[in-house]
């Protein structure tokens, strides 16, 4: 029987092997996160900005999950897997943690009242629980900008920015933001640059 | 006048009259000049007195406090970790949590009080609530009403002071904050008639002296709980006739100002209960913790009973070392207080029954993190006068993570122990240093810098300055990828001789002496190879790296010699670890933060450190350098974690070792933590180990009891992946034979594509070709 097993059968076989090596982390891999393949969270409650569902499967990466085609495997014509997004696209999107919409929820309402250094602190609370978390950026950003900080408010929203891949709605908040921020500094110029930049999210 | 003229017929006594009257006068004017003294003394005394009670009575040393564990579903922390936590804030394990300081244990369930605690961000409630853990993660928060909630936060762990030139360590309480029981114990024990009395107390007096009389030694004081304040208070220890005649007028001055609640507050606050090594333990506030490690107001009976007991003799009494004569002097007190009706029979039974409770000296956490606390101090020390930190009371919330720091200090202890084992006489006497930081904030969690990491000594973290040696590549490579290099640019790796400007010849070698020829990029930086390396920082020259090395956080100077490219440059720990976290966050600086925010006493904010941030480097380039900062893990000086480690947790990091081998340095991140670790002998003499056998099983260790979060790269928009033949620096297809998908900044892709046997390929042979660059009008 084993003699029997075909050429094609034996190939499929090794694609399969192959394929199977792909799909689980190679040692190879740079794993970048492609947040966009991911659905958006739902948008929290009482959050200021909450995530546009409409546009974010749009922006689809358009080069294959890098990985790294081992020399012993070299002739076989195996098609390269995209990585499984359940596997090596890990849960970033921090939008429902509870305790960074609550922390959000408190600096908004302390904001609102005049009272910037307690925003400031509740965000910054929020920073510590969820770093990559760009709507956490978009809400320092908007109080270093209130506090008059306008050189800190600018740089909070490009790490944002920078945050924000894959997420084109976020990015575009982030750069209305830079736009405000730059009016409010008189730099009108670089608003309007950054008013550009949102316009192509 | 009347006098004189009356005394004038005794003239005839006269010798005898006039030595009698001269000496009545003297005495006459010795005491008036005896009363206006006395009374300017008393009048004095008195401001004295008031001034000293009313105005700022104690010298409250400034409050060091480690982060406050913050409370929500989806923290990641192990039950274990979480109990360390609870026994570092003293919470005490019961059947039933019925008051703040207690938990509940049970298996992936814990029940927990909480104290509450006055941030200066608002207070967080003292409440009961139930955690539920799923393996490693907190899944769940209820309240009492099993409502869920959303975030929760403990009260900070106090892990030191900075205390005045006195060593006098203090905390103060309020008298309507004392367990009532404590104040009833005083009273019973030190002084019966104290509500009766006047500062003085004859009646006591005459007790102390017939319980002597019979005891046929001295047992027993006359001094009031006023006098003893006195003596504590305004009066130095020694024993004198002065001291005692000041004493008493005092002792009824300080009466007749302030009410008995005044008095007895003071003392509470004052009086002396212990001595942990300089650091003089006053009041009982301190001492609950210093005995018991718990806040007074959730002490027992028979704990309270032994404190009030210890006034007498600290250390004659001292349950450490007495444990016998403590209880016994406990019992007696609890004794007292059910003969004077303050306890029931029934309360003073189970009281007698038990044991002492007395906590190990040194809590687990006074004293454990000296190295982060100079940190704290230096900083603090630079905008704040020193008689304000340790007299006014003020409270300093810092990022330590005891947890993590607990971590880096066995990971270094344990490693060293191995390696000294392993290499014997070869690796005595190796000390090392550890600096952790969360890579997205910049605040600097844990820092050990001693093998010991208790040990108060040289900061090896903070002030050993040590040749880095490969871990400058990175800024290297960083300038390269700025400067239009690609991730697989060739690069030579030939033998180099040059003359320095201090006329000696610079010969760099590779690690094994052999020069390499033709390699990409990546693959230079991933091996460490040495001798591209530096024709590589050659081509950019050396003011281009120095100004990226300033531009990652590097402040002191740095001598513009090519031997800088392979690490001539001598920094400490902490200053590594400003370079990586600024690599780390994608090119965004973040100074270094041990400190947020400075309050005073009365939770005023005094300063703040917040977050801060400036992007000195284009995202591109700094995706590209992770790049190679992964392989140098996956295949390069650093593999070797991953046989530790998970494979999915994309360490970016360098190994480096110095000239003959003196240094072992290795700095890496993963997504939520950075650590930098230095292993090497004070006397700087050589290692029998690289970066990568020393300094990295360290790191390893570290990461292995962190299980910290994978690195997951975002690919900035300026970045495009391509498949390519990185030994020939062509493109190919991914099926190729060594093929590797490697990031390039857009536009700076090799153009020219290999057939999997290697031929050029022309453009028109093949659709995807033509499919691809079509694409790539759109990318």
């Amino acid at each position: 029987m084993r003699r029997n097993l075909s050429p094609r059968a034996l190939t499929l076989l090794m694609g399969v092997l192959v394929l199977a090596g792909c799909a689980s982390p190679s040692p190879y891999v740079t794993p970048v996160e492609e947040r966009s393949l991911m659905p958006a969270a739902p948008p929290p409650a009482g959050t200021l900005m909450p995530v546009d569902q409409t546009d974010s499967v749009s922006v689809a990466p358009i080069y294959d999950a890098p990985s790294f085609t081992p020399s012993s495997q070299s002739q076989q014509p195996v098609p390269v897997a995209p990585a499984a997004p359940s596997e090596t696209l890990p849960k970033v999107q921090q939008g429902s943690n509870t305790a960074v919409v609550a922390l959000l929820g408190d600096a908004q309402q302390a904001a609102g009242r005049g009272d910037f250094a307690g925003a400031e602190s509740q965000v910054e609370r929020a920073l510590r629980i969820s770093p990559r978390d760009p709507q956490i950026y978009l809400q320092l950003a908007a109080v270093k900008r209130q506090k008059g900080e306008y050189l800190q408010a600018e740089q909070v929203a490009l790490r944002g920015i920078a945050l924000a891949a894959g997420l084109p709605d976020y990015k575009s908040k982030l750069w209305r933001e830079l736009a405000l921020i730059r009016t409010q500094a008189g730099d009108y110029a670089g608003a309007a640059q950054a008013e550009a930049e949102a316009e192509r999210f | 006048m009347t006098k004189k003229r009356k005394k004038a017929p005794a003239r005839g006594n006269r010798p005898k009259s006039n030595w009698f009257r001269a000496l009545v006068l003297f005495l006459l004017k010795l005491s008036l000049v005896c009363l206006v003294l006395g009374s300017v003394g008393l009048i004095y005394l008195d401001a004295q007195l008031r001034e000293k009670f009313e105005g700022k009575r104690w010298a409250i040393p400034a409050k060091v406090y480690a982060r406050p564990l913050e409370l929500y579903p989806g923290l990641p922390i192990s039950q274990e970790a979480f109990k360390a936590e609870l026994q570092g804030l003293g919470y005490k394990l019961v059947q039933r949590a019925d008051r703040p300081g207690s938990a509940v244990w049970g298996r992936g369930r814990v029940e927990l009080f909480t104290r509450g605690f006055d941030f200066p961000e608002g207070s967080e409630p003292s409440r009961l609530m139930t955690l539920r853990f799923d393996g490693s993660t907190l899944s769940s928060i209820s309240d009492r009403n099993g409502g869920s909630l959303a975030l929760a936060r403990l009260e900070p762990i106090l892990i030191g002071g900075i205390y005045p030139g006195d060593n006098e360590d203090r905390e103060l309480v309020r008298l309507e904050d004392v367990p009532p029981l404590l104040p009833e114990a005083l009273v019973a024990v030190e002084d019966r008639d104290f509500y009766q009395h006047f500062g003085i107390s004859f009646k006591g007096i005459a007790r102390a002296m017939w319980v002597n009389v019979r005891a046929g030694r001295f047992v027993q004081g006359g001094s009031t709980l006023t006098q003893q304040l006195i003596k504590n208070f305004y009066l130095t220890s020694e024993r004198s006739l002065a001291r005692k005649l000041l004493e008493l007028p005092m002792a009824i001055l300080l009466e007749l100002h302030y009410s008995k609640e005044e008095i007895l507050e003071a003392y509470l606050n004052e009086v002396y209960l212990g001595q942990d090594g300089a650091r003089a333990i006053h009041g009982f506030a301190q001492g609950a913790m210093f005995y018991f490690g718990r806040p007074l107001e959730e002490l027992d009976t028979h704990q309270l009973a032994l404190m009030a007991g210890l006034i007498k003799g600290p250390s004659f009494y001292d349950p450490r070392r007495h444990a016998e004569r403590a209880l016994a002097r406990r019992d007696l007190v609890l004794k007292l207080l059910q003969d004077q009706g303050y306890i029931s029979a029934g309360v003073y039974n189970s009281a007698v029954a038990q044991p002492l409770e007395v906590v190990e000296k040194g809590s687990r956490h006074k004293g454990a993190y000296p190295a982060y606390l100079d940190i704290v101090k230096r900083q603090l020390r630079r905008e704040y006068r020193e008689e304000d930190l340790n007299s006014e009371g003020v409270r300093v919330f810092t990022g330590l993570d005891p947890i993590v720091h607990n971590h880096a200090a066995q990971a270094l202890q344990t490693q060293l122990d191995a390696l000294q084992q392993r290499y014997g006489a070869k690796a005595d006497k190796l000390q090392g240093s550890v600096v952790v930081t969360d890579p997205q904030t910049g605040e600097v969690l844990a820092l050990v810098g001693d093998r010991n990491a208790r040990f108060a000594g040289f900061n090896r973290a903070l002030d050993a300055f040590r040749p880095i040696g490969s871990l400058v590549k990175p800024a290297l490579y960083l300038s390269a990828l700025e400067s239009g290099y690609t991730l697989t640019s060739s690069l030579q790796d030939r033998s180099l001789r040059l003359e320095q400007p201090d006329g000696s010849f610079w010969e760099p070698q590779n690690f094994d002496g052999k020069p390499k020829g033709e390699v990409p990029l990546y693959e230079a930086l991933s091996r460490s190879y040495n001798l591209s390396t530096a024709h590589l920082g050659l081509d950019l020259g050396v003011e281009k790296v120095i100004d990226t090395l300033q531009r990652l956080g590097v402040e002191r100077a740095i001598d513009p010699f090519p031997s800088l490219f392979l690490g001539a440059l001598a920094l400490s720990p902490v200053e590594v670890a400003q370079i990586y976290q600024t690599i780390a966050a994608n090119g965004f600086r973040m100074p270094l933060r041990a400190i947020r925010r400075v309050t005073d006493a009365n939770n005023r904010e005094l300063s703040r450190y917040p977050f801060k941030l400036e992007q000195i480097s284009d995202a591109g380039a700094v995706h590209l350098l992770h790049y190679a900062l992964q392989a140098v893990a996956r295949e390069g000086t650093a593999r070797s974690l991953y046989q530790q480690l998970p494979s999915n947790l994309n360490v970016s990091g360098k190994t480096g070792t110095s000239d003959q081998q003196r240094d072992s340095w290795f700095a890496g991140f993963t997504g939520n933590r950075l650590a930098v670790v230095w292993v090497g002998r004070d006397d700087n003499s050589a290692l029998p180990f690289t970066g990568s056998g020393g300094a990295l099983r360290v790191w390893t260790e570290l990461m292995r009891l962190e299980t910290p979060q994978p690195y997951i790269a975002l690919k900035p928009d300026t970045v495009d992946y391509a498949w390519v033949d990185p030994q020939r620096n062509l493109l190919t297809d991914p099926q190729c034979s060594g093929a590797r998908s490697v990031p390039f900044v857009r536009g700076t892709a090799p153009t020219q594509k290999l057939t999997c046997s290697g031929q050029l390929r022309s453009e028109s042979q093949s659709g995807g070709d033509l499919l691809d660059w079509f694409k790539g009008w759109f990318r």
